[in-house]
């Protein structure tokens, strides 16, 4: 069994997954990890069952327990259109239509007129749209939609790709039109299946026997893989994404021993297939930091040999890419452990990239979450890390772009909290500026972001989609506000969201976050001054308050009490507490308020 | 039993099937066509096919 773990960060063996998915799942299932649960109804216009199977795992390796649902044999069309109440009686909070080529009815003919195929396209794209419709208005879910994959013929050979009676050629137009529905809508993902049989080699996907036999649209084989890169769109989804990398440096992003070999004889640059290899792999990388992926260092070297070889003429990233560099001879696990601290993140949201596997398994042994990735050669490392899609981007926000430039602040702000006397008068010095307000349009993305990435300061770690986010703001039994926190430094955007339901005069708090980029700023403080001023408004005396707790909420199990809540209830580690708001003093004057 | 069926062991489905044959195949270094799987009747006729198998 213990092999089964490196199948879930990346199926190389199949065999392994599918011959003991039972036991696998009994194993993670027993694992005491925290999980969410969700309803996902699978569709297929070709076999599911064990495509299901498969994929419950990786979900549940990500943290997701799924409970599925699935139609009958090719009737995916039928079940969203006809079936409904079957479905609706399911809830599901995700759709993946799994359809293929072979679900395509009406392709061209070679006696077809150019309109004639035009026609056909529109016919085949219209049936798909009103699904998606369907599953938008009737289930208020998300959808996840396959392209289609490449068949395993062409009919007038190089002519299908270009001729509009060539069946690549209707593929690829129709794969156009549901990218351009994806660019238009939100909370619809395509599922790249052609990429998946392209990655996987097209003439070992079309296994004929397989579908003839058991109506699979690919080689069983591939099956993990396939389910592997539709959990990467859930796992996105759901907020389950890396976060950064934590990178050696002699033999990672450069050849040779910086120490050793000084400076000038490092391997980077144009010079030589080598130096070439490491240069594009530092390209990599650097693409990878501006859709808001952390690169950090983590090398055993003298610090100011870590610098220079940064400096390398020919180095890609600089010293600037980097949010926090170790460069010293500490363990590289306590290492790690500083950097998350730094950048208050989770250890496992950073990726642990080293070509020396005594340290990898030293970071794996001495730290339990650690994500580590096998490399073994530089020409291989891009292919080796990409392939697990760490960073899948299921949206992608202005936040996440500027990322890199928020942490860095964050690192900035902590200089500076070490040259203040004392707390208030590093807060001041911050010239922080808020504003809090109730949800608008602009903002519905990040915060049901929030909501799905937020596990340390969360109170109740309640889970919602963007739709979900939606319907609750346009309810009035709700007071829904978000709260954005800009200072000297930067704007670190919406950080902190509040939902309370009213009954009568009394406001349950279902929701309470923050991001822990702000934390000890006083912003929960102003994001209950706020709700307070609100909730008096509209005639409300007590605020009744809610911690449930997980194995990441730890830090916010006496929120209330700071807050001057009074201890109501307690179940085991739960609690509920109630605040009479009647004669409130507002608990914060730092950070001013900018509406 | 050589005339054991599939209807007669419990829970077994398509996916037991698709296991059974590609252990088969791994353990033995052989591979099946689709012919030889869809005529199968019971398992005294896998073992047969199985040993003409590594037999050539």
């Amino acid at each position: 069994m213990e092999d089964f773990y490196k199948q879930l960060e990346y199926p190389s063996e199949p065999f392994i997954l599918s011959s003991k998915a039972k036991k696998i799942k009994q194993v993670l299932l027993n694992n005491g990890a925290k999980r969410i649960k969700k309803n996902f109804a699978v569709l297929g216009g070709s076999t599911t069952h064990d495509i299901v199977k498969i994929l419950d795992l990786f979900l549940l390796f990500n943290g997701i327990e799924a409970n599925f649902y699935e139609c009958e044999y090719n009737k995916y069309y039928e079940d969203v259109m006809f079936n409904d109440e079957n479905l609706k009686a399911f809830k599901p909070d995700l759709i993946w239509f799994h359809t293929s080529y072979r679900n395509l009815i009406n392709v061209p003919d070679i006696k077809d007129s150019v309109d004639d195929v035009k026609q056909k396209l529109q016919v085949e794209y219209e049936k798909f749209l009103k699904m998606w419709r369907k599953s938008f208005e009737t289930f208020g879910c998300t959808v996840i939609q396959n392209n289609f994959e490449q068949p395993c013929y062409r009919l007038m050979g190089n002519k299908d790709v270009s001729d509009c009676h060539g069946l690549l050629n209707f593929i690829s137009e129709l794969n156009m039109k549901f990218y351009n529905f994806a660019q238009n809508n939100d909370n619809f993902y395509i599922n790249d299946l052609n990429f998946v049989a392209s990655n996987y080699g097209l003439e070992k996907w079309h296994n004929l026997s397989a579908w003839y036999m058991y109506k699979y649209c690919c080689d069983l084989d591939a099956i993990p893989r396939l389910a592997y890169n539709v959990n990467l769109i859930i796992k996105s989804i759901y907020g389950k994404n890396k976060k950064g990398f934590v990178l050696d440096l002699d033999n990672t992003l450069w050849g040779g021993i910086v120490g050793d070999d000084g400076v000038d004889n490092l391997e980077i640059g144009q010079e030589t297939a080598t130096s070439q290899a490491y240069s594009e792999f530092q390209l990599y990388l650097k693409k990878l930091k501006s859709l808001g992926v952390i690169l950090n260092i983590n090398s055993k070297n003298d610090e100011s040999n870590a610098i220079a070889g940064l400096n390398h003429p020919d180095s890609v990233l600089k010293p600037d890419d980097f949010i926090s560099i170790k460069a010293n001879w500490n363990p590289k696990s306590q290492n790690m452990l500083e950097i998350a601290n730094e950048l208050s993140l989770g250890l496992d949201s950073l990726v642990f990239v080293d070509d020396n596997p005594a340290e990898r398994e030293i970071v794996k042994q001495n730290i339990k979450d650690a994500c580590v990735v096998e490399i073994s050669q530089v020409e291989e490392y891009i292919k080796e890390i990409d392939k697990h899609g760490y960073f899948e981007i299921s949206t992608l926000s202005k936040d996440d772009l500027s990322k890199n430039d928020m942490y860095r602040s964050n690192v900035e702000r902590k200089k500076l909290e070490s040259v203040c006397e004392n707390y208030d008068e590093y807060l001041k010095s911050l010239d922080m500026k808020a504003e809090i307000k109730p949800f608008s349009d602009l903002y519905m993305q990040r915060i049901a972001q929030l909501t799905n990435k937020s596990n340390q300061f969360n109170l109740t770690t309640r889970r919602y989609s963007k739709s979900e986010i939606e319907q609750i703001s346009s309810s009035k039994d709700n007071i829904c506000l978000y709260g954005k926190l800009q200072d000297k430094f930067g704007d670190n955007g919406v950080v902190s969201v509040v939902i309370g339901k009213k009954d009568k005069a009394d406001l349950h708090i279902d929701l309470f976050l923050m991001s822990c980029r702000v934390l000890k700023r006083g912003m929960e403080f102003a994001m209950l001054d706020e709700l307070v001023r609100i909730a008096k408004a509209q005639g409300i005396s007590n605020i009744i308050g809610y911690y449930y707790k997980t194995q990441k909420n730890n830090m916010v199990k006496d929120l209330f009490k700071e807050f001057g809540f009074t201890l109501k209830e307690a179940k085991g580690e739960d609690t509920i507490w109630t605040l009479n708001i009647e004669n409130y003093v507002n608990k914060q004057s730092i950070i001013i308020l900018e509406n | 039993m050589d005339e054991t069926v599939a209807d007669d062991v419990e829970d077994w489905d398509s996916l037991s099937h698709i296991i059974l044959i590609s252990t088969i195949e791994r353990k033995y270094n052989i591979k099946f066509n689709m012919k030889e799987i869809v005529n199968l009747q019971n398992v005294g006729e896998l073992v047969n096919l199985i040993l003409e198998k590594i037999n050539l």
